[in-house]
């Protein structure tokens, strides 16, 4: 985690997010790294504000992928030959940096798969389903992605299982009172998101996860940190779960790659995913035994290229330092929140606090529809997301159908968000609202 | 935003401000609603059919610009048309949003609106549950159950 040689020294950081804002990356210098922010879109420079869905990739990162390609392609942990060690090389490489990057126990707690969402479905369905019966609950929340809801449903339902839901106040927070009265002895999983995809809230990990260890102390809990790592230093011994997931296309990585960090107890306890090569320790006609982690849940080829991506986008993130990464982009966050409720008609969702909202903002505007709004923004060059964000339920406890959401990287400035509220006002002009 | 104008043309914009048939019909002939999951749209259409003939038709739209006019749009053009006619502006109105057709004489005028959204193809879904939430309502009518009268939910 060294500052890179050519930064200049460690910029002290902004006692808030608000308004005395001051740079804390060398943001210019950082834009140079991302070829695609030089293109125009509609005939305007992008501003690329979609960053919670996939960020945009660093020269390092499409390098890194060529360089495999044109030098070092060959499969494997597999053949005596020369291509084949230095891409295997190159794999475990790339998954030692994940594992440094959050503190993993070692590099072998630390399983790539195709992104958060088969990192959690491999819990479900390799460690949860066989394991769970009547009587047996999975506590969720909310404020849960599409991915840490239905594999649980699957499975809840196979095995007669019982979910439960950790509601969230008004605010944006989770229930707390809520919380405590439905952890229990009974509670076997708690899967929950570090920090909301929607909301932004960030979670008290650590808190929550040692309450239900103090009623259910062999309770199994899983941290969706999509949209967490990317942004902030995240340890996992610190967060104190058993297993954590994350995407590396929303960490500047290519897309097809994620990540899922377990501890030892659940490396050793968590049975085969997909069955196949690699996975395996001996094969016989009737039946197989198979390998310690990581390789049992690596069955096939993996994906090689794109976990290399992974290794050097961890290596370029966290040459910035993350602490400064999240000073950087939940000042922007803030910014953001600040400016965009100086329009009246527009709601911010989710915790105003400093320092309890990750990199995004989702909002609506009550008198234009989200996909109105994202459509003209669009032909201003400004990209955000709108729609329900892949998280129905939490659409449906907000009282809306659609929301928009604009969310921040490494790359965004203060200028772009401000950009982004004077097109807002110049689309509500445009489509017939005032001001 | 020039090239936006299109899409957000002024007939749009007004249906959208003041859609027609908007006012749920009270008891329906037939009546189905139609979601976008991708976006939390939604669309409930029900029918007053006399003989062969919509004699009523109500429109009721939950979403953008683009699925509250088209909805106000088509239930303007088959309000009093026969069934067949119905069947016919809804099949024209797919294929001109969808761009598979262009514009041809004898199609309602107001139908033009809803070809220009052809050249805005995330916006296709949007134009389109209109017409799919008329169609099922349709259908319900045409092959009664005994659910036929109560809303059929897709």
């Amino acid at each position: 985690m060294e500052a890179r040689k050519s930064l200049p020294g460690p910029i002290p950081l902004p006692a808030a997010g608000g308004k005395d804002f001051c740079p804390i990356l060398d943001v210019d210098r950082i834009r140079k790294d991302f070829p695609i922010l030089e293109r125009k879109v509609h005939g305007r420079p992008l501003v690329y504000l979609d960053n919670a869905a996939t960020t945009q990739k660093p020269e390092a990162v499409i390098s890194a992928l060529s360089e495999y390609y044109r030098e070092s392609n060959a499969n494997v942990h597999r053949g005596l030959h020369a291509l084949a060690e230095e891409a295997t090389q190159a794999y475990e490489d790339a998954r030692a940096k994940v594992a440094r990057m959050v503190s993993a126990e070692g590099p072998a707690n630390v399983t790539f798969t195709r992104n958060t969402t088969e990192s959690l479905n491999l819990l479900a369905f390799a460690w949860a389903r066989p394991r769970l019966g009547k009587g047996d609950v999975i506590l969720l929340t909310e404020a849960e992605h599409h991915s840490n809801l239905v594999p649980w449903q699957i499975v809840a339902k196979e095995r007669g299982a019982t979910l439960r839901f950790v509601p969230i106040t008004d605010r944006g927070y989770l229930d707390r009172e809520a919380f405590g009265d439905l952890i229990g002895p009974e509670v076997k999983v708690f899967s929950f998101s570090h920090a909301s995809n929607v909301l932004g809230t960030i979670n008290p990990v650590r808190e929550l996860i040692d309450a239900l260890r103090s009623v259910s102390p062999d309770a199994v809990a899983i941290v969706d940190a999509a949209q967490s790592v990317p942004h902030m230093a995240v340890s996992f011994p610190g967060l104190g779960c058993d297993a954590m997931a994350f995407s590396g296309h929303k960490m500047y990585a290519p897309m097809g790659v994620g990540a899922l960090v377990m501890n030892d107890r659940l490396c050793e306890e968590c049975g085969p995913f997909l069955g196949g090569g690699e996975m395996i320790d001996t094969v016989r006609l009737e039946s197989s035994t198979y390998a310690p982690a990581p390789m049992r849940f690596e069955a096939g080829t993996p994906n090689v290229a794109d976990a290399i991506g992974m290794g050097a986008a961890v290596e370029y993130l966290t040459s910035f330092g993350m602490d400064r990464v999240w000073q950087h982009t939940k000042c922007l966050a803030a910014h953001a929140y600040d400016t965009l409720s100086e329009i009246p008609s527009i709601r911010c969702f989710g915790p105003p606090e400093e320092g309890s909202r990750s990199a995004l903002v989702t909002f609506i505007d009550e008198e234009v529809h989200p996909h109105d709004l994202a459509m003209v923004l669009d032909r201003d060059g400004i990209a955000i997301r709108a729609g329900h964000h892949c998280a129905m339920p939490l659409a449906e406890r907000l009282g809306v159908h659609a929301t928009a959401r604009a969310s921040f990287g490494l790359y965004n400035t203060r200028e772009e968000v401000d950009h982004l509220v004077e097109s807002i006002r110049r689309a509500r002009r445009y489509l017939g609202c005032d001001g | 935003m020039a090239d936006l104008r299109h899409l957000y043309q002024d007939t749009l914009l007004e249906h959208y401000r003041a859609p027609r048939h908007a006012e749920p019909i009270a008891s329906p002939d037939a009546r189905a609603t139609k979601n976008n999951p991708r976006c939390g749209d939604a669309c409930d259409a029900a029918l007053s059919i006399e003989g062969d003939r919509i004699s009523d038709i109500s429109i009721v739209s939950r979403g953008c610009t683009v699925a509250v006019a088209s909805g106000s749009i088509l239930a303007e053009v088959c309000a009093g048309r026969s069934i067949d006619d119905v069947r016919a502006v809804l099949d024209r109105a797919r294929s001109l949003i969808t761009g598979e057709s262009a514009l041809m004489r004898g199609d309602a005028p107001l139908l033009a609106a809803l070809a220009t959204i052809s050249g805005y193809p995330t916006r296709h879904q949007c134009a389109l549950l209109a017409s799919e939430a008329l169609t099922l309502a349709l259908e319900s009518y045409q092959s009664p159950s005994p659910s036929a009268l109560k809303a059929t939910t897709e």
